[in-house]
């Protein structure tokens, strides 16, 4: 309905000036709301009330219709607020939720305006304020999509590809918690890359204890003290501990650790690795120098996909289960047959590693240079003939051994 | 042998023995919690299930009636993923999705002997495998962000176990 029809109405004689002007406030407000997306129940509803009222006092043979035509305006034809977006209150049956509506309210409500253009407002029967019922088709119809989309999160979902050739599925979590029990600890890192729910399933307190009352419960007698039973009780670290409590008893994972050559790992990979504790003890007339190294790179196993909570509560205290001082850790450990004087090297940069055939060419002779920062450690010597690089010899090394922070031999204290 | 009616999330009734039909912890609870008795002729709706996979249940817990409930303490016992007798293997002879079906209704309905086949039959078949070739095998979509496959790639926490 617009202002022209309005203006015809009165001079047709049907309505008063005055009720024009009423009217015309009403389009106004109308607009208004749906421009904004504000709405207007009362800037609305009230003038309409007044308006009915005078014309049925001006045209007793509409009196009967007054009921439906309010009723009709207010509930089924017009928008009112609690048909926006943020509207928390249900209106009707039919309401369009937030997202889901092919057409937005004002599109909506335009075309209903449209559709009325035809005929006077004040002609219309209540069937004529009814809402175009492709709409409400539309309207049921993505209510179903809906209801399937929920549906396909819940039970397995069939996605095609773009080719239309490929089905893939999304399977529920329950599916993925339930399979998580029965996966190998040498599998579990291929499962949590199969989709989000699968890692989501290997990043649960539940999932870590399992494994470890399966496989490590019946040989607690190998296990250290830090890795008894009893820790399970603590969900602070428990990730860490079940880890290292595997490498212990899980023997796919104990072959895997067990070095049967010297000199089989290599020891490259610690350059640019921080010294945090070092060490030596005599072994049946061989000396043992271990070299604590900590990767800085690394700083946390922090699961960026599943968004853990909080760290600390204050009732249980600590309860990270990723927590993980050891992360980045090494140890190598080099065998000599004579004892060398380490020069103090904590806390320094190793820099460089030469790992060459020693004088007697009969065993290897290991350098290590230690440096206060990585790119220092090429330089040649500052303006006071000093380099800066505290450098290790171990001449002649018999063996050289790296063990990660879940080696059993990796020394925890 | 007292008869149940069990029916599938599609409407199809299925008449089984009682006996066969408390293998699932679930519909046991559900007729403890209820008073079920012999009279009683309402089916018992299983809203989750459908009719296809309702059958394959049945087959299976009507071949298993006479196991020995599994012991209490299975759960600290150490799994073997190879320990899967021949009739499971021929009934598990299905396609993924069927599997992966079966897991989820045994899921629901409570019955660890089927959860443990099935999830041992799919533990077998993911044995070895990158995700991407488990991924290719199942039918399975990947939902992960190319941000997030790399964040994993250079996580030092799957370096550890796998």
């Amino acid at each position: 309905m617009t202002a022209l029809t309005l203006s015809k109405d009165i001079l047709h004689g049907d309505i008063s000036p005055h009720t024009y002007g009423l009217v015309k406030a009403k389009l106004i407000s109308i607009s208004w709301a749906l421009e904004t997306g504000t709405h207007l129940h009362w800037g609305f509803q009230r003038p309409s009330s007044i308006l009915l009222c005078k014309l049925d006092a001006s045209h007793p043979h509409r009196k009967h219709r007054s009921k439906h035509l309010n009723a009709g305006f207010v509930s089924q034809n017009d928008v009112t607020i609690h048909e926006f977006a943020d509207s928390s209150k249900q209106v009707n049956g039919n309401r369009l939720k937030k997202g889901f509506s092919t057409k937005s309210v004002p599109e909506m409500a335009n075309s209903n305006l449209e559709q009325q253009e035809e005929l006077s407002w004040f002609d219309k029967d209540l069937d004529d304020f009814e809402i175009d019922s492709q709409i409400e088709c539309d309207d049921s119809e993505e209510e179903e999509q809906l209801k399937e989309s929920h549906k396909l999160k819940h039970v397995g979902s069939n996605t095609k590809d773009d080719d239309g050739k490929c089905i893939q599925r999304m399977y529920p979590v329950d599916l993925w918690l339930a399979l998580s029990f029965h996966i190998d600890p040498e599998d579990i890192g291929r499962f949590a890359g199969i989709c989000r729910y699968a890692n989501m399933a290997v990043h649960t307190v539940q999932f870590w204890k399992h494994l470890y009352q399966t496989y490590c419960l019946h040989n607690t007698s190998i296990l250290p003290d830090d890795l008894q039973p009893c820790t399970l009780e603590r969900i602070h670290g428990l990730r860490q501990r079940v880890i290292r409590s595997l490498f212990y008893v899980h023997s796919p994972l104990v072959e895997r650790i067990k070095t049967t050559i010297p000199f089989e790992n290599e020891p490259y990979h610690l350059i640019g690795q921080r010294c945090i504790l070092h060490w030596h003890e005599k072994v049946k007339n061989k000396w043992v120098f271990n070299f604590k190294f900590k990767n800085e790179t690394i700083t946390s196993e922090r699961n960026y996909i599943v968004e853990r909570k909080r760290h600390y509560d204050l009732f249980r205290g600590h309860n990270d289960l990723f927590y993980n001082p050891l992360n980045g850790c090494c140890m190598l450990q080099v065998v000599c047959h004579n004892f060398i004087n380490i020069p103090p090297i904590l806390g320094l940069l190793l820099s460089q590693i030469y790992l060459k055939v020693g004088h007697g060419m009969r065993y290897h002779c290991l350098k290590l240079v230690f440096n206060s920062s990585v790119n220092s450690g090429n330089l040649s010597a500052n303006r006071y003939g000093v380099s800066g690089d505290v450098v290790v010899m171990i001449d002649p090394a018999i063996n050289l051994k790296v063990f990660p922070w879940w080696n059993p031999q990796y020394q925890i204290s | 042998m007292p008869q149940i009616k069990l029916q599938s999330s599609d409407g199809e009734s299925f008449e089984i023995d009682l006996e066969v039909a408390r293998q699932s912890v679930t519909i046991k609870t559900m007729l403890e919690d209820l008073g079920w008795d012999e009279s009683d002729d309402d089916p018992v709706p299983l809203p989750n299930v459908n009719a296809a996979i309702l059958k394959k249940v049945v087959q299976w817990a009507t071949f298993h009636k006479d196991d020995p409930p599994p012991p209490e303490d299975d759960e600290n016992k150490e799994k073997r993923t190879d320990d899967i007798c021949t009739w499971d293997a021929e009934f598990l002879k299905v396609d993924q999705g069927t599997l992966f079906e079966l897991i989820l209704a045994a899921n629901y309905l409570d019955i660890k002997g089927l959860l443990d086949v099935t999830c041992k039959t799919v533990a077998n078949m993911i044995k070895g495998k990158s995700p991407e070739e488990i991924r290719k095998t199942f039918n399975i979509k990947n939902d992960f962000t190319p941000a997030e496959e790399e964040q994993m790639m250079s996580c030092n926490c799957s370096a550890t176990m796998e």
